[in-house]
């Protein structure tokens, strides 16, 4: 390696700062500068960062957010590139430490460079362990492919990628603690099948007793996720890529792709190699600093202090603090003296709290258990002396806020115990805020205090989110935001603002649904174009509210809406649902579910012409024809001959009938008839979500009517129930009754007048099944059925002229709206296949 | 991280039973690490009253890990820095070679961490 002689390289003459250099930018190294710079070092010190990831500071919490889908890695930065800039620290990302010359100060890079430093910080953070286990590498030494590990923004985008390739179906977790049930519940979200193989004897053994580790094992099963206790993997299975796992004892468990979450390991090799002196992890003093080692200092979950190595967040804000308080000589009395850990967290959707002891040690402590494991609670404290040493909470986060400071602080407890467990006629959440203590933490992962809160608050802050923006607090896992938002109110005294950005209809035009419909009505705005123009701040387009405004405004303006492609999503750009290996699925309409033997005829020879894979009956009762490739999308609905079916747009899509009177023994009205005469009138009308009808002849419901969006039920004397808001998908609820009419002409007004309402007031993506009940079914019946706002007739109204508009989208097949609408986007790579059975 | 220290310890007094087989010392001399934690070890502190050179051998799962020569009337302290993980479900054990007539006592004093 050679040197550069960077030393006198980079120093500007007259700069007579010292140089302070930190290895590793992770979530300690930042918060440690921002301290110093806090303290004003700025003007002391010149500073210089190393971090070997090839990106500037992140939130390394949010990755389980990242891995779940619910956050993008853009969003997730703590400090920009811009904010190095600015406090002109120069940042080597993607370089890595490799040695310090202790005697000749210099700090020795992989990129050949030499740095000098007067002051050194190690902020090295840990990684992944991976236990030894045969076949986990190639032999080439590296890791199997399909074998991962959660740490990095790397790792979690490479899990994401492998996850969503479609011959990725099943994954085993190692590990069942904190990271392990967050890993298996993100890949959950991108369809993958998950079993978490723990070697305890119960998940998180590290935070929770067994009884406590057996509740949270029901609500994650609850959640899908299959858990093995008291399992140990022995070998990954496989020859090129993960295949499976093998378990000790155990039969093997095939799957896909294999996460090791099996705890982390303190990075340390720097300061091995550099003679410094490490046990578990670099040991440091009250100050910081390194034993022996004037002017290096280390911090985070490199460091090892008091014996203790700690792997959350909150003890590295408080040690961040200390050490900028000693390297920029602000207080120079300043000393830690450790953390008492209490952890509160969102794992896997489920709150966890643990601090202290799990279980009672001495034969006087006391131990207060409630356990309601069919809720997913469970609570647990131990009392010695009367003082808190331990508590676990599981599913029910409200106390945690007391229970911290009182344990934190020693306080002395209430007589009565239970009143530690549950809010018992005492004193309200309110007045529990307002008793915590200033320097009490609301926020652990971000690790901020309620005083903070109540001081942004007083500095003229007052929303919930601007709180959040500004403090961070509840930017982490989640867990407290209930709480910050109660800080909130306590401190605004109740001035609280609402965001108003919570109540946009799309995020990128600053309006609510009725107040955007004003405006683009007043203005007459057609296009989604237009509505950017005149409504957006600055004009803006925004790509995440681009379809919500095209639906919109189709749903006003019908046949006068100005249709821009760009605006609308794929499957509405060409008709068809695209599905996981980039084909698309061609439904054909079947009002009704009914059908013709030259119809079934015409699909036969269809899908033997195209070779189209796989034909399929949907729960709609119309036939799927899937796996058509893109540009062949025009030719198959040419030879179909046939309306679309709508089974791909937030559209009305399909109508589901029983075989009604005709047929059946049972029948008292003419489902099948009505089912059709529905779909005729409604087809492919856009919503705000899709809209999914059924009609059934008679109370026994063989159309499944009462978990539709709109369900129909004949019932005895030729009288008709409407159901609105019902569901049996991922959410299954069953549907309002909201109006018994006695004809088939009624049920067709009021549905139509349902629906209109519903695409005029419901959110964007916003289902019936979560509109309903937020609106209310009274609410509902009174406007719809009994015209208590007086607007009925306008809804009619508007409903018949989208009524009116409606055109076969697939007749475009021979007039594409965009140059390339149909041209094949296959391959571009080459797409994993859907299996064909 | 929530940790829990361990610790080996004593003074036990010992008969030499030859150097080629290490020979258990005292049963409290022993450690199972539970099933689902990790454990390591952190140092070693020992000392032998005889006037012969003894040895202590950390065991895992019957099987020699380390061996701490101690001197005669000597002592040793071995601060044992980020050794391996020892993984939940072994036994782990401290033993004794010694040369047969040599008898006296041995001070143990072992630090683990298990989490
Ligand atoms: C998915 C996930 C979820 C988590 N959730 C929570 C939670 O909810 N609550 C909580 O309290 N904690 C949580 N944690 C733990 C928390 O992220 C860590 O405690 C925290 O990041 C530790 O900060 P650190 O700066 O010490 O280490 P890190 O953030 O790991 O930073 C160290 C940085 O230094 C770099 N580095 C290492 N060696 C070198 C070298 N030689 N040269 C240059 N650079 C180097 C590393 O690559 C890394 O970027 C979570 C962790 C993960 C992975
Ligand atoms: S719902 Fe009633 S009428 Fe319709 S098929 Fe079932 S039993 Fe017959």
């Amino acid at each position: 390696m050679t040197a550069l002689a960077s030393r006198s390289a980079r120093s500007t003459p007259g700069d007579t700062r010292r140089r302070l250099v930190v290895i590793g930018n992770g979530m300690a190294g930042a918060r440690a500068v921002e301290e110093i710079l806090a303290r004003g070092g700025a003007v002391q010190h010149r500073i210089t960062m190393f971090g070997d990831e090839p990106y500037g500071n992140y939130n390394r919490i949010m990755l389980s957010h990242v891995l779940s889908g619910e956050e993008d890695t853009g969003n997730i930065f703590l400090n920009s590139l811009a904010w190095y800039r600015e406090n002109d620290i120069t940042l080597h990302s993607g370089v890595r430490v490799e040695r310090i010359d202790r005697f000749a100060k210099l700090v020795f890079s992989d990129d050949g460079r030499a740095t000098p430093y007067d002051v050194l910080i190690i902020a090295t953070g840990s990684r992944s362990h991976l236990p030894p286990m045969d076949g986990m590498y190639t032999p080439g030494g590296r890791l199997l492919p399909g074998i991962f590990a959660f740490r990095t923004i790397d790792d979690t985008t490479g899990m994401v990628s492998y996850a969503q390739q479609d011959h990725h179906h099943r994954a085993v977790v190692i590990g069942g603690g904190l990271l392990g049930l967050e890993a298996a519940r993100g890949l959950q979200s991108h369809g993958i099948d998950v079993e978490v193989v723990h070697s305890g004897g119960h998940l998180m053994n590290a935070q929770m007793g067994p009884d406590g580790g057996a509740v949270l094992r029901r609500s994650v099963e609850a959640l899908g996720i299959r858990v093995r206790t008291g399992s140990r993997t022995t070998a990954i299975l496989g020859g090129g890529k993960v295949r499976g796992v093998q378990l000790r004892n155990e039969p093997d468990i095939e799957c896909d792709m294999v996460v090791v979450a099996a705890g982390i390991r303190p990075n340390v090799e720097v300061a091995v190699t550099s003679g410094l002196p490490v046990e578990r992890a670099i040991v440091v003093d009250d100050h910081m600093r390194v034993p022996d080692e004037d002017e290096i200092y280390a911090v985070g979950e490199c460091v090892q202090h008091r014996g203790e190595v700690y792997g959350l967040v909150a003890p590295l804000w408080e040690q961040a603090a200390v050490l900028a308080d000693h390297v920029t000589g602000a207080d120079p009395s300043s000393v830690y003296l450790g953390s008492r850990t209490a952890t509160k967290l969102k794992v896997a959707g489920v709150d966890v709290a643990s601090m202290g002891l799990q279980a009672p040690e001495r034969d006087t402590d006391e131990h207060v258990v409630f356990s309601e494991p069919s809720r997913g609670v469970f609570k647990s404290i131990v009392i010695r002396d009367s003082k808190i040493v331990g508590a676990t909470l599981l599913g029910d986060s409200r106390k945690v806020a007391y229970l911290t400071q009182a344990f934190d602080r020693g306080l002395p407890l209430p007589e009565e115990r239970v009143s530690l467990l549950f809010d018992l006629g005492g004193p309200g959440e309110e007045a529990g805020v307002a008793e915590l203590d200033g320097d009490a933490q609301v926020c652990n992962c971000n690790g901020v205090s309620k005083q903070a809160i109540a001081d942004t608050v007083k500095g003229g802050c007052t929303t919930l989110s601007g709180v959040m923006d500004a403090t961070r607090a509840g930017k982490g896992c989640g867990s407290c935001k209930l709480l910050v938002r109660q800080v909130v109110e306590w401190a605004a005294d109740g001035a609280v603002e609402e965001d108003p950005a919570a109540a946009y209809y799309v995020p990128g035009v600053p309006l609510e649904k009725v107040a955007l419909m004003t405006a683009i009505r007043e203005q007459g705005l057609r296009s989604v174009s237009a509505v950017f123009a005149a409504l957006a701040p600055d004009g803006a387009e925004d790509a995440k509210s681009k379809m919500g405004l095209a639906s919109l405004l189709k749903m006003m303006w019908a046949g006068e809406y100005i249709d821009e492609r760009d605006a609308r999503f794929v499957n509405d750009r060409v008709h068809a649902n695209i599905q996981r290996d980039g084909t698309f699925s061609v439904v054909p309409q079947m009002k009704g579910g009914v059908t013709s033997p030259e119809q079934l005829r015409r699909i036969a020879d269809v899908a033997d012409k195209y070779n189209i894979p796989m034909v399929k009956l949907t729960g709609g009762q119309r036939i799927d024809l899937l796996g058509v490739p893109k540009e062949d999308l025009p030719k198959v609905w040419a030879d179909l001959d046939m309306p679309s079916g709508y089974a791909y747009g937030k559209s009305f899509r399909t109508v589901k009938t029983c075989v009604g009177q005709d047929f059946c023994r049972f029948g008292t009205g003419d489902s099948t008839k009505l089912g059709i005469e529905i779909e005729s009138r409604f087809q492919g009308i856009e919503s705000p979500a899709k809209l999914k009808l059924a009609v059934s002849g008679c109370p026994r419901n063989c159309a499944e009517s009462l978990v539709k969006d709109v369900g129909v039920v004949a019932v005895d004397g030729g009288r008709w129930e409407i159901y609105v808001g019902g569901a049996a998908g991922a959410h299954i609820r069953q549907g309002d009754l909201l109006a018994t009419v006695d004809d088939p002409e009624t049920v067709k007004l009021l549905a139509g007048r349902f629906m209109q309402y519903y695409r005029e007031r419901a959110n964007w993506l916003e289902r019936t099944y979560s509109f309903v009940p937020r609106v209310g079914i009274e609410h509902l019946r009174a406007v719809i059925v009994d015209d208590a706002e007086g607007i009925a007739a306008r809804l009619d109204e508007a409903m018949q002229r989208s009524v009116d508009s409606y055109a076969d989208p697939w007749a475009e097949r021979n007039d594409p709206l965009t140059h390339g609408q149909f041209r094949t986007s296959l391959p571009l790579e080459v797409l994993p296949k859907v299996p064909v059975r | 991280m929530i940790l829990k220290n361990i610790f080996l310890q004593g003074i036990f007094p010992f008969d030499g039973a030859g150097l080629e087989k290490a020979v258990p010392i005292h049963s409290q001399l022993s450690h199972f690490v539970p099933d689902g934690v990790i454990n390591q070890t952190l140092y070693f502190r020992g000392g032998n009253s005889s006037p012969e050179l003894i040895t202590v051998v950390l065991m895992r799962d019957g099987v020699p890990m380390r061996y701490f020569p101690i001197a005669a009337k000597g002592d040793v302290h071995v601060p044992l820095r980020v050794v391996e993980d020892i993984d939940g479900g072994s036994l782990i054990e401290l033993r004794l070679l010694a040369d047969t007539g040599v008898s006296g006592s041995v001070v143990i004093d072992m630090g683990m961490v298990e989490h």
